[in-house]
């Protein structure tokens, strides 16, 4: 076989850390190849060192048989490789066209850059207006934007480094699409993920990386998602189980009549919602449809336009007077980078953030705190539980293990979670089920609203659908499978209550 | 160094200079007290820069806000002039900070109300407070006695604040409460913890339940009461009158003490102290080492580049910042 891209005893090290250890990775012409493994595997580390970002230690790198010389983007983009950012580098305020222009398409004309573009949406039907504002655009466009870039460039190698995770699941869908079509013209992709299933839908082959080192390469019709996931993780994986019954107790949290209008489906429609104590309620649907408004309206974020939020009987005032009126509330966000942390500041401080922070007066002990602070993050199983360490430092797991820290300190009786483990890797997130699944065992009541179908099934007492504003449900989860679900999901509500017989729609 | 360049040119023995440019920052108890005095206003008005700068908030006001500040330091004094004098110090401070906490708060409701960016608002107002002085002190308050000249009366000699000791000037005392007060605030407070994260970016804080606005807005008072304090300590520890020519630009020096302070209450400190120093030994030096005012000027701006450069990242940072804030607030 004649490898488009061959890696060879590939070593990086960063100080003492070994971030590649002999890693050998090769690509076939016109494949979709994934490279799997946990958040800190070395995906990225491996995948920086093909487009020249960073500097083996050791090991070579032919493309097309030819041994090459990365020592910048620029020379990998001239062997043929380009790659994708999950979070493209644009320059917001400028048009497409712009940027395309800033990224070396075309030859420095107009209209050499028009005919540039012309010749790559001639082959590929990549949806792009070259006269939009890049700061207008989906992430899903954005990425596009940088396809057409490399692939205008006479890129042959596309890195996509996880792509996914900014991605809504339509989206995902047509970059797949994009995937196999660019694959058939004789391009070869590097798929960077740690999720099993888009693996096994796009990628030809897949190669498992582990605390840098290459585990191996499998075909992905050879191999099961439980072989890659225990390679990925270096023991059996159990998903999260609910053992104990659920022995929910009195309502929690309440929501009648809920709405918040807005036009875009994204809001909530008349929505009826009780959370009681002892159980999780998972809520399931495909992104953009009223996830974001329940979660502000249950989060203290948003009051809504009609209808109320009652937390224990009381309705729920906005966040900013919570602490005045002793209100607590655990609450994940969903976006944990911006919402939840201050990824420049210390974790002590972070800690120190919220409603529920434990300062005392107005002015506080930075000793005290920095050791209660300490405390928390170790129970929390934070990894290094070092209040000194800056939040942005550590890996997102962490990063979310800090915000349950901050969040349950203060042992909430109701806990309001968005996506919980959202880009996170394997272990990561089965930790995080697990203290879900603690916590309903300890009585409280949790509402968890999540886009992965997996989570949700896996963890809901009770599972309600949101399908453009309107919630189906909850409906007990021994009375609901996943096809069910899906086809909620995907709108089909009417059809589905009428097979239920309506018996198990709305309230309790 | 580049500084030693401009001298030669202009023929000055470069050694000497130097020698003489140390002398009259640190060479004798009155040196150092000078070099305090000039130390006082910049450092006092980067302090309320300092703040701002941490919760990603740009205040160019620092001029206007002291010349607020004098203003309404004057007006107490010269008013109150039967009171005695510790008390009518107190209350010449009091009323700097009040004005200039008033000038700074404007921008700040213009900013939380209005969702106007203080960057403007800042600079405008410091056009107003200009020319409201300059109004003022070639009209209703001018000195009667002053043959013409646009300044006020001069205060009582028992509102100047005292030096202690022959060179510590009780505004460097001042500057050390103020750094002290900066310290605890951003360092050991809730409320510092929430100035910091809105200066990483607003939804961190909004979800946190953070009152954004009101936080920017308080942020922009609690920094024109600064640049209030130091246009009156000013006033009161040395230039005994306020005129239209009070203030050369310590507003914007003190932006400049701030960046290079790196944004905290220490660094703030130092930075003031080390420009003071160095601004009031070339001034000295002038006359001593005939260097002409025009390279003067230049050594203190090579000096000033000097110091900015060794702290580019910190550059960097308020860049970026700038450029998000211009993007982030409406208008």
């Amino acid at each position: 076989m004649s490898a488009l891209v061959q890696m060879r005893g590939i070593v990086k090290r960063f100080g003492d850390f070994t971030a590649s250890r002999e890693v050998d990775f090769d690509v076939a012409p016109g494949e979709v190849h994934a490279l799997l493994g946990e958040n800190g595997a070395g995906k990225t580390t491996l995948m920086n060192i093909l487009y020249g970002l960073v500097q083996a230690d050791e090991g070579t790198i032919e493309v097309d048989g030819r041994e090459v010389d990365l020592k910048g983007p620029a020379d990998a983009i001239e062997a043929g490789v380009g790659m994708v950012h999950q979070h493209p580098l644009l320059v917001d305020r400028l048009s497409v066209a712009e940027n395309l222009f800033l990224g070396g398409v075309g030859n420095g004309t107009a209209r050499g850059m028009q005919s540039a573009i012309a010749g790559i949406t001639e082959r590929f039907p990549l949806d792009v207006d070259p006269g939009a504002l890049v700061e207008d655009l989906p992430m899903s466009q954005r990425q596009r934007i940088e396809i057409v870039r490399c692939l205008a460039r006479g890129v042959r190698v596309l890195v996509l480094d996880e792509p996914t995770a900014v991605l809504t699941v339509d989206e995902v869908g047509d970059l797949f699409g994009e995937m196999r079509l660019l694959v058939e013209a004789g391009h070869s992709v590097i798929f960077i993920s740690h999720k099993l299933s888009e693996t096994a839908r796009i990628a030809d082959r897949v190669s498992v990386l582990r605390a840098g080192e290459m585990v191996g390469t499998w075909e992905v019709a050879k191999t099961t998602p439980a072989a890659l996931a225990e390679a990925m993780v270096g023991e059996k994986v159990v998903a999260a189980e609910r053992e104990s019954e659920c022995k929910a107790g009195a309502a929690r949290l309440k929501l009648s009549d809920c709405t918040v209008r807005r036009d875009d489906g994204d809001g909530l429609d008349s929505v009826d919602l009780e959370v009681r104590e002892g159980e999780i309620v998972g809520i399931a649907g495909v992104e953009g449809n009223g996830q974001r408004a329940l979660a502000a309206v249950t989060q203290g974020m948003a009051i809504p336009d009609r209808g109320t939020v009652k937390l224990d009987d009381r309705e729920l005032p906005p966040v900013r007077e919570w602490k005045r009126r002793k209100i607590k509330l655990g609450r994940i966000p969903e976006d944990r980078r911006h919402e939840g942390l201050t990824l420049d500041a210390t974790l002590w401080e972070n800690m120190l953030t919220g409603p529920q922070a434990p300062t005392g007066g107005p002015v506080f002990s930075r000793r005290r705190m920095v050791e209660w602070a300490g405390k928390q993050l170790e129970e929390f199983g934070v990894s290094p539980p070092d209040p000194l360490a800056l939040a942005g430092q550590l890996s997102g797991g962490n990063q979310q293990k800090v915000i349950f820290a901050r969040e349950l300190h203060s042992e909430p009786g109701t806990v309001v979670a968005v996506n919980p483990t959202r880009g996170l890797d394997l272990r990561a997130q089965r930790e995080i089920h697990q203290r879900f699944l603690g916590l309903r065992d300890q009585g409280v009541a949790v509402l968890m609203i999540s886009t992965d179908l997996d989570e949700v099934m896996a963890l809901s007492d009770r599972i309600g659908v949101l399908y453009s504003g309107r919630l189906d449900g909850p409906h007990p989860a021994d009375q609901i499978d996943r096809r069910e679900v899906g086809l909620l999901m995907a709108g089909l509500t009417r059809q589905q209550e009428f097979e239920n017989g309506n018996g198990t729609g709305g309230l309790l | 160094m580049v500084g030693s360049i401009f001298l030669a040119i202009d023929g000055v023995d470069v050694g000497y200079a130097m020698q003489e440019i140390l002398d009259q920052a640190f060479g004798s108890s009155f040196a150092v007290k000078n070099s305090l005095i000039e130390a006082v206003p910049i450092t006092m008005v980067a302090f309320g820069v300092t703040v701002a700068f941490r919760a990603g908030i740009f205040n160019l006001g620092g001029e206007g806000q002291i010349y607020a500040g004098a203003l309404a330091s004057v007006l107490v004094i010269l008013g109150l002039s039967g009171v005695p004098g510790p008390i009518l110090i107190v209350l010449g401070l009091i009323a700097g900070m009040i004005g200039g906490g008033i000038w700074g708060g404007i921008a700040g409701a213009l900013r939380s109300r209005l969702g106007l960016s203080e960057i403007i608002t800042t600079i405008m107002l410091n056009f107003i407070a200009f020319w409201i002085v300059s109004y003022l002190v070639r009209g209703p308050i001018q000195d009667p006695d002053g043959a013409g000249y646009p300044y006020t009366k001069e205060i009582p000699a028992k509102a100047d604040l005292p030096v202690i000791g022959g060179s510590i000037p009780l505004g460097a005392i001042l500057l050390v409460v103020a750094a002290i007060v900066v310290w605890v605030l951003l360092e050991r407070t809730r409320a510092g913890i929430s100035i910091k994260s809105l200066g990483s970016g607003e939804a961190t804080g909004r979800f946190a339940g953070l009152r954004v606005e009101r936080t920017g807005f308080a942020v922009l008072l609690i920094a024109g009461v600064f640049g209030g304090l130091a246009g009156a300590a000013s006033l009161m520890g040395n230039e005994g009158r306020l005129s239209d020519f009070f203030s050369p630009g310590w507003g914007f020096i003190g932006v400049m003490t701030a960046l290079i302070g790196r944004g905290t209450a220490i660094g703030t400190l130092v930075a003031g102290l080390l420009i003071g120093f160095l601004s009031n030994g070339i001034t000295g030096a002038q006359s001593a080492a005939g260097i002409p005012t025009s390279t003067a000027q230049i050594l203190i701006g090579v000096f000033v580049l000097f110091l900015i450069i060794v702290n580019t990242d910190v550059v960097a940072t308020a860049l970026r910042r700038a450029a998000s804030s211009l993007k982030g607030v409406r208008g």
